[in-house]
């Protein structure tokens, strides 16, 4: 296969498909008695969240979308970088359905984390490299926290401590926390789904990754190198 | 040949980039089917697949058997007999059956059973919403109710409470 069609069939199956496996996965949840699956469809502010980290990718330069739309490339190519975009959004709403809990307050915590995490990543603009670290860093914290903890915290049958602590968050919160535990098949599939959108991240058309300048001098060196996005002759 | 075939032969990517697009829109219309439809398992899934593209076929010889069980008022073997025929719950006139297994034997002369009424009421809604033009229709003459929107009728009338209910008249009327 040429440089040309390895580069087409990332960009217009490889990616989209990995995206929308997390897009239908995201959602996926199983009963904890009988294991009925649901599939839950991004909500409104998992669709704000998932739009502000696309933004995140994009003012940090994970992803450059003039890679994927812009008049230099072809109509067909200009389909698929908007086909590529559009997964990548709801994949990301779909990653925030995944590690937030359904309904009450704890949602609404995870949403505002969510939110605070994002508009400061976008506010420091870290390197490419460093923001899909403090991004592998938050969601992988967030599963834990949700299918680790929480599960272990409201998981039928549990200890006696466990119903003592889950008593008291509920008395502290009068009744408002109102977390569902899932079936184990949940925690599986979420896990996966993490791991695959991180590695959809890398595979996005990025701005070139370098180190982090050590010295003042590598850093005045690479302000005066040539500009970060090289045009791609593949695009044409 | 046409030159667009030539064309494509000669720019690979060209091919690749087509049938990626084509393949990406099919997923999001999959993804749509899946947030819309629900399937609550695998069979569900793989039934509702293959419903979606016209090749489902229920278990012939199961649903022989679940009528045969219906028509000797064992309504439990034959729910048992048309979940097997018709796993993925997407073929109308078998759910229409299993409803009218509900409606058959939550019937009594004094009053009806609520709660199997009211689970067969969930299957008629669900025999009308995956039946062709969402409408069901079974021409079989042991039955007395031949549409879903007739058997819905009577599962809705059972579950409401009516002045008609109190009338002594009521215990001489016939199971439909």
């Amino acid at each position: 296969m040429t440089r040309s069609a390895d580069h087409a069939a990332r960009e217009a199956l490889l990616l989209p498909l990995l995206l929308l496996g997390v897009a239908a996965g995201g959602g996926f949840r199983t009963a904890i008695d009988g294991g009925a699956w649901r599939f839950l469809p991004p909500t409104p502010m998992t669709l704000v969240l998932g739009l502000l980290l696309v933004g995140v990718l994009v003012r940090t330069g994970v992803l450059v979308p003039w890679r994927l739309l812009g008049p230099a490339r072809t109509s067909l190519a200009n389909v698929n970088g908007a086909l590529l975009l559009a997964t990548l959004l709801l994949a990301s709403a779909q990653v925030f359905t995944c590690l937030t809990p359904e309904a009450g307050l704890l949602q609404v915590l995870a949403s505002v984390f969510f939110l605070v995490l994002l508009l400061n990543t976008l506010a420091a603009r870290p390197e490419p490299s460093r923001a899909l670290q403090s991004l592998g860093v938050a969601l992988l914290s967030a599963y834990v926290l949700k299918y680790v903890v929480l599960q272990a915290l409201y998981a039928p049958r549990g200890s006696l401590a466990q119903r003592v602590v889950t008593t008291l968050l509920e008395g502290v919160s009068l009744g408002s926390v109102g977390y569902t535990a899932h079936g184990a098949a949940t925690a599986y599939v979420a896990f996966t789904i993490v791991l695959v959108y991180l590695f959809a991240l890398v595979l996005l058309p990025a701005a070139r990754l370098e180190p982090a300048p050590t010295t003042a001098l590598a850093a005045r060196r690479r302000a005066t190198a040539a500009p970060l996005v090289p045009p791609d002759p593949d695009d044409r | 040949m046409s030159t667009d075939a030539v064309d494509i032969r000669r720019r690979p990517d060209t091919a690749i980039r087509a049938s990626g697009a084509a393949v990406v829109i099919a997923g999001f219309a999959g993804l749509l089917w899946l947030f819309v439809q629900q399937p609550a398992s695998l069979v569900e899934l793989t039934g509702g697949v293959a419903a979606t593209v016209g090749v489902y076929q229920i278990d012939q010889a199961a649903f022989e058997e679940g009528r045969q069980f219906f028509a000797a008022d064992k309504f439990p073997e034959a729910r048992a007999a048309f979940a097997r025929a018709d796993p993925a719950m997407r073929h109308g006139v078998t759910q229409f059956y299993t409803a009218y297994s509900y409606y058959r034997q939550g019937w009594g002369r004094l009053y009806s059973d609520d709660a199997l009424y009211t689970q067969g009421l969930a299957v008629v809604n669900r025999a009308i919403e995956v039946a062709p033009d969402h409408r069901v229709r079974v021409d079989d003459p042991a039955l007395d109710i031949k549409t879903a929107d007739e058997l819905k009728q009577a599962l809705e009338s059972g579950l409401r409470r009516e002045a008609s209910d109190f009338n002594p008249l009521r215990v001489l009327r016939p199971r439909r």
